[in-house]
């Protein structure tokens, strides 16, 4: 399986307040549906993902789940 | 006298730990601010790696008083473990998020 250019920009470096649609996974659709549920910002993703312990995400489809988990995890694996 | 920056001079031996490394599988206890009773109340609610509390802070958009009122309200922490532990946090986000 490759990965996105996204998902490779995305887990270089710090995210600071990069949008939630710089996650991988996330596209403009899912995006705005996330933000108006106040997931403005890539860190409130990740906080959700650290609340659930790193496990699966939900309200994404199968491979946007994937895509964005894979991303944070990665992320995490280099920054946290 | 050789020193580190200014603000690192002021912040306390833990904070200063718990800022000098990634966060990594560090148990909630590490978190500044955490004491022994707080530490088990957090670990009873599930919150058991400083990573969670982390996640918990970024949930509430790294709001410091948001944050304070609900591990006040929720887990028991004093006043004063609130703010060290939401500055704690602050600060690490500053350095590595």
């Amino acid at each position: 399986m490759t990965t996105s250019r996204k998902h490779h920009n995305f887990v270089a470096e710090p995210m600071g307040e990069k949008p939630v649609g710089s996650l991988a996974g996330i596209g403009e659709v899912l995006g705005k549906k996330v933000e108006e549920r106040g997931f403005d910002k890539a860190y409130v993703v990740l906080g959700q993902f650290l609340v659930l312990k790193k496990d699966d995400m939900c309200g994404a489809n199968a491979k946007q789940s994937r895509d964005c988990f894979g991303c944070l995890r990665e992320w995490c694996d280099a920054f946290l | 006298m050789v020193s580190g920056s200014r603000e690192m001079d002021h912040m306390s031996p833990r904070l200063r730990a718990f800022l000098s490394e990634p966060i990594g599988e560090k148990d909630v206890a590490w978190v500044d601010g955490v004491s022994r009773e707080l530490a088990i109340n957090l670990v009873t609610k599930g919150f058991n790696k400083a990573y969670i509390l982390l996640g918990q802070f970024l949930l509430m958009h790294k709001n410091e008083a948001e944050f304070q009122r609900w591990i006040i309200c929720c887990c028991g922490a004093t006043e004063h473990e609130a703010r060290q532990s939401s500055t704690c946090l602050k600060e690490w986000c500053a350095c590595f998020l």
